[in-house]
């Protein structure tokens, strides 16, 4: 029930979303300006379009890959953000921007694949650590690696030209879906969709993942195997979506929280119910950002914000799952 | 009846790192289907690995552990899911999952990578649940039941797993006397119902009520095992506990006596 709410939900932001904006000014195109105006139009579909679709798949990506990953590392503390995933998306624009070119493409493929070294790199590290459970290796190499990627980005700000590559650097760190064309759409959306149907049909054995070791492995679960299966789908989402849109914080943090409030803990509600949350919110956000202010405000601005308001109020409220 | 042999361990020798002690030394015993093995000992002394080498998720440095005849690297690790069920002392979980919907975890073995449980297999998991009484709570947080609860509730899902062999590791350490008592009554019902079951325990008494055959452990080594009303004396137990223990009966149940 829950559920078609928020589908029918999402999709009557969807079209808002499509309506609202500043053109000419702050507010809601009508049906009747798109048809008769070319330049609404042309808004609408080339500009809000794709721009609408991309903020969709990135609220689900991100919210499946908190979910994911907060399930199999049994923390519900962690985010995408972890393994070094989202500072080696950063280094990798940054040292596409100041030293390789600011091509968008350039950009886009040096995040990527900075993302998934960062995520390599955290595993090999793991297993090389003589110490504590897996989950635990693995969380501590995820937060070297991250502070690896996190020191050479500050020497890329500090080498990139201040007037020109520094702002365009802290642009994308702050992410925004300002620059999304159909380009991006179409790079973006079947490697994200392929990973997050994989998700979606996995999501019960899920549960599984998120207990002990040896209780999984009592339970006919070949726990490497499938860790490593349903971590790498979700770290190519969230890589994939990080790479055209820069840091959107929190809301892979935030949806898994909220979505295991509504539908309980079992992955089976917990995963869809907070991809379509995840979906919601970051096109309502996105929204705001394009029509509060004359000037854009960059997407992962305003996910911070609400989304740390809201973590306060949610652990107020309530048991975020970390008891004691 | 026929008495099959489900378990044996067969000159089994283990020890957690190379060239430490061994925790096993050559080590056999044959467990036979409808048995109640009960592995005792005091506290932190290795009975939990004996478990773990039963489920294969430990493996001997040599000798072999055997399920029903065949070596336990021959069977698949579902297959192992659908023979042996484990049931922890204790399972930390940070996500409130219902009673119900932990218990359908045991559905696992029998469900591919892909697919949902169905209404058959959360009807077993309810059944299991009602087996352990616990089913007035099936939607009840995890996070909310009491450690006696939690540990009924691992039950119910090892229950749910349908297997033929039970490893239960310390299964009344949280229970209350009315709870073990229950506790010691649905194991009874398992084994008419042919189950075979192997529990670690620390108290001779729990052994004794439902145990055929008992594996003594101290320092991490087997000092004795066998039958229980060869093996529980008060001689062994002095030895195993280094506490004088004098074993006795009262109304035709083992009591033990200790200072």
């Amino acid at each position: 029930m829950i559920f078609i709410g928020l589908t029918l939900l999402l999709l009557a932001i969807f079209v808002l979303s499509l309506l609202a904006g500043r053109y000419p000014e702050a507010g809601f195109m009508s049906f009747e300006q798109i048809r008769s105006e070319e330049m609404a139009a042309a808004i609408v579909f080339k500009v809000r379009l794709p721009r609408a679709i991309l903020a969709v798949f990135l609220g689900m990506s991100l919210a499946a890959a908190g979910t994911v990953m907060q399930m199999i590392f049994g923390n519900p503390l962690v985010d995408p953000g972890f393994l070094g995933v989202s500072q080696g998306a950063a280094f990798g624009a940054g040292l596409s921007i100041v030293f390789l070119g600011n091509s968008p493409w350039l950009i886009q493929g040096s995040a990527a694949f900075f993302a998934c070294l960062g995520l390599f790199s955290s595993y090999l590290v793991a297993r090389k650590i003589r110490y504590g459970s897996w989950v635990l290796r693995l969380i501590l190499a995820g937060i070297c690696v991250s502070a690896i990627f996190t020191s050479l980005l500050g020497i890329m700000k500090y080498a990139a030209d201040p007037t020109s590559q520094l702002a365009e650097l802290t642009f994308w760190l702050l992410g925004g879906l300002s620059s999304i064309t159909w380009a991006e759409v179409k790079f973006v959306v079947p490697i994200v969709l392929l990973c997050l149907i994989g998700l979606l049909l996995f999501r019960w054995r899920l549960n599984i993942l998120a207990l002990k070791d040896y209780t999984a492995f009592s339970l006919g679960v070949s726990t490497t195997v499938e860790r490593a299966f349903i971590l790498i789908l979700a770290v190519i989402a969230a890589a994939t979506v990080t790479a055209v849109s820069g840091l959107v914080a929190w809301i892979g943090l935030i949806m898994p929280h909220l979505a295991r409030r509504i539908f309980g803990a079992d992955a089976r509600y917990a995963l869809p119910g907070s991809m379509l949350l995840g979906a919601i919110v970051v096109l309502v956000c996105d929204d705001l950002g394009r029509v509060l202010l004359p000037h854009e405000i960059p997407l992962g601005i305003i996910t911070s914000l609400f989304g740390a308001l809201f973590f306060m109020s949610l652990m107020m409220t309530g048991s975020v799952g970390v008891k004691r | 009846m026929s008495v099959n042999t489900i378990l044996e361990f067969k000159d089994l020798s283990f020890s957690y790192k190379k060239n430490s002690n061994l925790v096993l030394d050559g080590f056999s015993m044959q467990i036979s289907q409808g048995e109640v093995v009960a592995v005792l000992g005091p506290n932190g002394t290795g009975k939990t690995t004996m478990l773990m080498l039963a489920l294969g998720w430990l493996s001997a440095d040599s000798g072999q552990v055997e399920l029903e005849s065949r070596p336990l690297e021959q069977f698949s690790r579902c297959e192992l899911g659908q023979k042996v069920s484990l049931v922890p002392q204790f399972e930390p979980t940070f996500f409130d999952f219902s009673l119900l919907d932990f218990a359908l975890l045991g559905r696992a073995p029998y469900l591919g990578n892909f697919s949902m449980p169905k209404e058959e297999d959360i009807e077993i998991a309810f059944q299991a649940l009602k087996k352990v009484g616990m089913e007035d709570k099936a939607d009840r947080s995890v996070m909310n039941i009491s450690g006696g609860e939690h540990q009924l509730v691992l039950l119910a899902r090892a229950l749910t797993q349908q297997t033929e062999l039970l490893l239960l590791d310390e299964p009344t350490s949280h229970l209350d006397i009315k709870n073990k008592s229950r506790l010691i009554a649905i194991l009874k019902e398992l084994v008419t119902e042919g189950k075979t079951i192997v529990f670690t325990n620390h108290e001779p008494d729990v052994a004794a009520m439902i145990s055929d055959s008992v594996i003594m452990v101290k320092n991490g080594r087997v000092i004795h095992s066998g039958k229980v009303d060869e093996i529980m004396t008060g001689a062994n137990l002095t030895e195993v506990y280094d506490t004088r223990i004098e074993a006795g009966e009262l109304s035709s149940r083992k009591v033990f006596l200790w200072d």
